[in-house]
């Protein structure tokens, strides 16, 4: 059993909406965690990510994502000049 | 086995993950049907990988957390908060607020991160458009972030680093990871290193051993910013097959 789990047992506590203060020796049941949920919003990503990601991972797999495991992709350069084998 | 490294690479192998997933299950049945159906879990998978990879008491605290403000509290709680941008570090859990405020009530979304240059930092995260994916993100965004206090187990390990981005190779910096590249460019018979001393720390040794590699790959140039200039690339990294240790 987990510290939360057992502060899991607890009834939850009153508390306001999302946003609440919370107080130093406050810890948070997990059916309060559950309630309290958003989903993020997801329009805030740095306009230049893709060229950052390239630069320090090397060109992205052919799903589309940085850094993965495996070979890199036939003709991947070294990210310094991003120019390839000469 | 636990440490920095160990979670980045139980995060790494969930890049791509979407939704439904694992993450979700894994939490339900740890903590109740009260996280039903797709609910949001940016902090669901830090607290998956912690668990994984045995830091869960550095990164959770033993506990277990789906909420961002609750795990950014309990970092405060434990004197391991910080709002410092400018002094953050791989393995660090950083909490965003995408209004730029400090106030942990404020926080939208959670994410590991892997390596820091200037303004600029690189994360992975769960649930941000709903996949697993790494992004990069600039300070403005930062409300703060929690440093674990990692402890790095010895003991037997699998598999290969994954390149760990330009980023991590500056001078100075340790980890068992530099150690362990250290020992793979002596094995292919790349050793330009003065002595085999503080393996672990990023040098001009290293700087000229990687370029030999480089070099032996089909890279030529090694003045800074060309293409053997000893700063590793995910191209010769992944060919060296660096063993995670």
């Amino acid at each position: 059993m987990t510290e939360n789990d057992s502060a899991a047992l607890r009834p939850p506590t009153p508390r306001d909406a999302p946003g609440y203060a919370l107080e130093p020796d406050d810890e948070v049941s997990q059916e309060e965690q559950a309630r309290l949920l958003v989903e993020p919003s997801f329009d805030h990503e740095v306009g230049d990510e893709d060229e950052l990601l390239r630069d320090e991972f090397g060109p992205p797999d052919e799903a589309g994502y940085y850094g993965r495991g495996g070979p890199a992709p036939e003709g991947t350069a070294e990210p310094a000049s991003k120019s390839g084998p000469r | 086995m636990s440490g920095v490294e160990d979670m980045i690479s139980q995060a790494e192998a969930d890049l791509g993950l979407g939704e439904p997933n694992k993450i979700q299950d894994w939490y339900r049945d740890r903590n109740g049907s009260a996280f039903s159906g797709n609910f949001p879990w940016c902090d669901a998978s830090i607290t998956y990988w912690a668990w994984h990879s045995g830091n869960q008491d550095a990164v959770t605290f033993g506990g277990d957390f789906a909420l961002t403000t609750a795990h950014a509290h309990k970092f405060k709680t434990k004197g391991q908060w910080h709002v410092d941008v400018a002094g953050i570090q791989r393995g660090d859990i950083v909490f965003f607020d995408w209004g730029g405020t400090d106030v942990k009530s404020a926080i939208d979304h959670v994410g590991l991160v892997t390596g820091a240059s200037g303004s600029t930092i690189y994360t992975i995260e769960g649930n941000y458009n709903d996949v697993c994916d790494r992004h990069a993100r600039h300070a403005d965004m930062i409300a703060g972030y929690g440093r674990p206090a990692y402890v790095h187990s010895t003991g037997h390990r699998t598999g290969f680093v994954a390149f760990p981005g330009r980023s991590f190779f500056v001078m100075g910096r340790r980890s068992p990871v530099i150690a362990a590249m250290h020992d793979r460019l002596v094995e292919v018979g790349c050793n330009h290193y003065e002595t085999q001393t503080n393996k672990d720390r990023w040098g001009t040794g290293d700087v000229r051993s990687y370029s030999a590699w480089q070099i032996k790959n089909g890279f030529h140039g090694t003045a800074a910013g060309q293409d053997a200039d000893g700063t590793p690339g995910k191209k010769t990294w992944d060919l060296l097959k660096v063993p995670r240790t």
